[in-house]
């Protein structure tokens, strides 16, 4: 008996490899297995291979609210108005490589702040518009491969964006290894990017016929899942910008001599970020808090932080409700004013309300649900978001609020399949 | 990384499934994709609503024109086609009208005339299938997809674990499919229950696949000191007496499912051996509670009590 057994046991326990593989198969298991795999879903190659294909579209809207007439000096009300169209294709080359390709194509029309002046009665100072309408369209693409191993990954990633008058390429290298059971995961990586800027008008404007930029970036963080219903990661960036940091369409008004001057920056920037995000599942409310902060900093002198609370919430099995809220508040860059009373002995000017002291206020509300058509699992998703920033949102010191702060509306709705 | 489990009920039968995730979202997250597909498959294919498939398509019988169907369930016919040629004719979409004849709950045996008169409306061969045209074409006849659709759900459920990159094993009334080791790279653990009581007879470790177990110790009734099983043969209409139980591992729960069935509906010893012909891995406890069994290559047969503490170390 003990012959027996032991058999058993080693036959039952000790194999590694599933109990068919190795067994010559008679043949109507074959026919059986064989005719199995026509059905949808059940072919699949390899034991960890098979992680489907994602096609994703999604389109938003982004809308700028009119600027009040009572803050135009002259120009155009309107704002930037955005249509943008996403897809994202991604799946398994082979077991172990899978790719990951996202097209995004914008299309922008509106006018933008130029310059900003002082009100001549007295109060806030006035917005200075673009006066044309702007046309413009952006195309991007981005490929990325990722190469798993069993406890971890490593991705390679490349990417191009197109407008008329810019150019920016782009390229990246990540890893991610986890511990502990997978509960810890520690992950970095690098990027860059070159930028070529042409600006539009560049004779008429006396701007520079081209200008480039480098950027480069590094990053690592590290996840930590906490019991069963929490997890937590910390991130810490680098980011370093060289080169042509100006916005070549802006410029900032010097009162003495009632000269707008180009918009001039200095050409390094070097920026520190840190992420905190916790996530805390509630089982009894089949909800899940996600609460994230994110300090930064750069040597322009500007500090920044966010607050962000969502909350996921199940309901019935296939929706899920998702409010969520973001505070942001920043500080000014040195450099920056709405207006300059006399010229700068640094020669460094910017009144773009992006370098100004505000706080804004988003909140946020997605509904995603899954259903089928055939044999397709679909996840629908749309999303709506009302964004406001003002002087009087910051907790740092603000003195003159920009009169460019936007308030915009963005609606997205998205469509995604997995096969 | 932790084991949930989330029970359910489905297709009239205790379900669950067991996932690997950080956290319980995650969990939750993978159990919403899986149990909307087993509800899917549920209303698609249950006799027991008005407006599934099934009901559509028993109700198309004696329409020689017959009804399209969708690639899923052409899919389902082919396989079950394959099916009904590789068990010589014992796999049988069409035998579930015998259920009118057969009540177990009476104690009864219905009459031979009772049962050769639903027999004109058993058969595959009856049935006219030509992708994607089914035609049932005799008034009465049904297709029960019972048999094949919990262990198909099961394999879809697992393939959307695998997709959604969770190791999981998928419970469907004790059909089960295995979707990847855990993430050490265990495998799952499978008790094959004792069909004469509560304890485990064997316990498979599996890493990927299906496991689905046919047994014929429930359902059944005692006349005349004869015992007639609920396993019912379509080319006689009468029941089979096969082995207690047959325990069938295979790369996918459907296939595993129709081997099982199979194996019963060949009889107490046409089953085993039809097993260990077909090279079929399998735990079979037969009539006496002696486990035979093919796992990974090595055949042994031990009675049952004694292959307990052997299997569970």
């Amino acid at each position: 008996m003990a012959g027996i057994t032991r058999r058993f046991r080693r036959a039952a326990l000790r194999r590694r490899r599933p109990a068919w593989r190795g067994v010559p198969r008679g043949g109507a298991l074959a026919a059986l297995t064989t005719s199995s795999l026509a059905l949808p879903g059940l072919a699949h190659a390899g034991e960890y291979g098979d992680l489907g294909y994602t096609a994703e579209y999604k389109y938003s809207k982004y809308t700028e609210d009119q600027v009040a007439s009572s803050r135009v000096q002259s120009g155009s009300n309107d704002r930037y108005e955005i249509d943008i169209h996403q897809v994202h294709l991604a799946g398994p080359l082979t077991e172990r490589i899978s790719l990951d390709l996202n097209v995004t194509h914008e299309s922008m029309s509106g006018a933008t702040p130029f310059y900003v002046v002082p009100n001549q009665n007295g109060g806030n100072p006035l917005l200075v518009m673009t006066n044309a309408t702007i046309d413009e369209a952006r195309t991007a693409a981005d490929l990325k491969g990722t190469l798993a191993f069993d406890r971890g990954s490593a991705s390679l990633n490349g990417g191009v964006s197109v407008e008329n008058d810019y150019l920016a390429i782009s390229g990246g290298l990540g890893g991610e290894r986890s511990f502990n059971e997978k509960n810890t995961t520690l992950s970095g990586g690098a990027g860059f990017s070159w930028d070529r800027i042409e600006p539009t008008d560049a004779e008429s404007f006396g701007r520079n016929s081209e200008e480039q930029k480098q950027q480069g970036s590094l990053f690592v963080s590290l996840a930590q899942v906490m019991g069963r219903n929490a997890a937590i990661q910390g991130t810490l960036q680098y980011q370093v910008d060289h080169g042509f940091l100006d916005d070549p369409y802006k410029r900032a008004f010097v009162v003495s001599t009632s000269t707008p001057e180009p918009d001039t920056r200095p050409d390094l920037r070097n920026q520190f970020s840190f992420l905190a995000r916790y996530r805390q599942h509630i089982p009894f409310l089949r909800g899940t808090l996600h609460a994230d902060y994110r300090f930064y900093y750069d040597d322009w002198h500007i500090d920044a932080h966010t607050f962000e609370f969502a909350w996921y919430q199940m309901i019935w099995d296939s929706f899920r409700l998702i409010p969520s809220v973001r505070y942001y508040t920043q500080s000014q860059a040195d450099f920056y004013a709405p207006y300059y009373a006399n010229p700068q002995g640094n020669d460094l000017y910017s009144s773009d309300y992006r370098l100004s002291p505000y706080g804004s206020l988003t909140w946020r509300v997605k509904g995603e649900t899954r259903f089928q058509i055939y044999n397709l699992d679909l996840l629908l998703n749309i999303a709506y978001e009302r964004y406001t920033s003002s002087g009087n949102l910051a907790i740092q010191n603000v003195g003159t609020a920009n009169p460019g702060l936007v308030d915009f509306d963005m609606f997205s709705v998205g469509i995604s399949s997995r096969f | 990384m932790q084991t949930f489990r989330f029970p359910f009920r489905a297709m009239g039968s205790p379900c669950a499934l067991h996932v690997d995730a950080a956290a319980q979202p995650e969990a939750e997250g993978v159990f919403a994709a899986v149990r909307a597909e087993v509800s899917r498959l549920e209303q698609k294919y249950t006799r027991y609503r008005d407006d599934s498939l099934t009901t559509r398509i028993n109700r198309s019988a004696g329409d020689p024109a017959g009804l399209e169907v969708d690639d899923e369930t052409a899919a389902l016919l082919d396989y079950a086609e394959t099916a009904h040629r590789a068990s010589d004719g014992l796999f049988d979409l069409t035998s579930g009208v015998l259920r009118r004849a057969w009540d177990f709950r009476s104690g009864r045996l219905p009459s031979r005339e009772g049962v050769a008169a639903l027999l004109p409306r058993v058969g595959w061969r009856r049935v006219r299938w030509q992708r994607p045209r089914l035609a049932l074409p005799r008034a009465g006849m049904e297709l029960d997809f019972g048999g094949l659709v919990k262990e198909y759900a099961a394999d879809r459920a697992a393939a959307i674990c695998r997709r959604l990159g969770a190791a999981a094993l998928v419970d469907l009334g004790g059909d089960l499919a295995i979707a990847g080791p855990h993430a050490d790279g265990r495998p799952w653990s499978v008790g094959v229950r004792d069909p004469f009581g509560p304890q485990a007879v064997a316990t498979l470790a599996v890493f990927v696949g299906g496991v689905a177990t046919s047994g014929d110790t429930e359902r059944c009734m005692v006349v005349d000191g004869r015992r007639y099983g609920h396993l019912l043969d379509p080319r006689t209409g009468w029941p089979v007496e096969g082995p207690a139980s047959v325990t069938v591992l295979a790369e996918r729960c459907l296939v595993a499912g129709t081997a099982s069935t199979v194996a019963m509906l060949r009889g107490r010893d046409g089953g085993p051996a039809w097993l260990v012909r077909e090279r079929i891995p399998h735990v079979c406890v037969d009539r006496d509670g002696v486990v035979h069994s093919r796992v990974g290559g090595s055949r042994s047969a031990a009675p049952a009590k004694a292959a307990i503490p052997a299997v569970r170390a």
